[in-house]
């Protein structure tokens, strides 16, 4: 327990940055209907799996559709 | 002026709309974070490690951590930063010559030169924000577990690192000027990075180099002095500035 004590404070916020990230990615998955490739299922499925930052910057690089 | 002021604005916008923004956002502040998170995890590895280790024959000894290991994790980290700021940024140009956008601004009269401006003084002000924001967060987590006062030079040494990625900046806005597509544009970024790179590694030439600024945390260590980095921040800046003006010269003269 101690041992996890001295880690909170690297914790917390990586654990917020990456709730605010899936959040913002998973709004703009469901209020898109189309993408640069992949379906919705497709992103919404990376994004769950890969939620460590690597599935939403995924989502960002190669499936957000140019405005 | 007026102009410029609108068209720096636009930009600024555009960038906050398409996520770019958030997605660097993240992954510096996750840098930030990663940096002192490792250094703190080291004694912890090499610990679970020992056993392997000691069966090839290699003795591990108590490993104390200080803040040097993690501003060394920083400077270690720093260059993925910047390869996906290059990742994300290459199309600001390009994007807009494909969708013909620029056009329309410009036949009502906004002058070319300012689109460059413009634009180079978004990526400069996003580099900025981003790498600093980092350097901050390793910052003060480095003083909340150990000392920063052992490392030497610490603002200079990142000082360099964030120079180098102005000059980096530079050859994007160059090479979008001269290029017409995105992954060109990455293409013409990483040969001119990696050229100079190789070019630095004959001996007596790296102490001009652009890349001396990213051995920047010899300086921390006390390795090297800052004396021996004035050469090379004066020709980064020299070229940096012959770079944004050849790119205006070269859009003044581009066919959209």
């Amino acid at each position: 327990m101690d041992k996890i004590r001295e880690y909170l404070p690297f914790i917390i916020p990586l654990v917020i940055v990456e709730i605010i990230l899936l959040v913002v990615t998973l709004h703009h998955i469901f209020t898109h209907e189309n993408y640069k490739r992949g379906s919705r299922l497709l992103w919404v499925i990376v994004t769950i799996i890969g939620m460590e930052f690597i599935g939403p910057i995924l989502y960002f690089v190669l499936g957000k559709e140019d405005e | 002026m007026k102009s410029l002021y609108a068209f720096t604005k636009k930009e600024i916008m555009d960038q906050l709309r398409s996520n770019k923004v958030l997605v660097l956002g993240i992954i510096f502040i996750i840098f930030g974070i990663m940096n002192p998170a490792i250094a703190k995890l080291t004694p912890w590895l090499f610990e679970k490690m020992s056993d392997s280790l000691a069966e090839s024959g290699i003795q591990v000894g108590k490993i104390t951590v200080d803040a040097l290991m993690s501003w060394e994790q920083f400077f270690k980290n720093i260059p993925m930063g910047l390869i996906a700021f290059v990742l994300l940024e290459s199309s600001i140009f390009t994007k807009e010559y494909q969708s013909g956008t620029l056009v329309l601004s410009l036949t009502k009269g906004l002058k070319r030169h300012n689109v460059v401006i413009a634009k180079t003084v978004v990526l400069v002000l996003l580099w900025t924000v981003c790498f600093w924001m980092c350097f901050g967060i390793t910052y003060v987590y480095n003083d909340f577990y150990w000392d920063n006062s052992i490392a030497d030079n610490l603002l200079f040494s990142s000082f360099c690192w964030w120079f180098f990625g102005i000059w980096v900046i530079m050859i994007m806005v160059l090479s979008s000027t001269i290029l017409k597509n995105g992954s060109g544009v990455l293409l013409g970024t990483g040969g001119v990075v990696f050229a100079i790179y190789l070019i630095s590694m004959i001996p007596k030439v790296d102490k001009y180099m652009e890349t001396m600024l990213t051995t920047g945390y010899s300086l921390t260590t006390g390795a090297s002095k800052i004396s021996d980095y004035t050469v090379a921040v004066i020709v980064t800046l020299i070229v940096s500035v012959v770079f944004f003006v050849a790119g205006i010269i070269v859009f003044n003269k581009k066919r959209l």
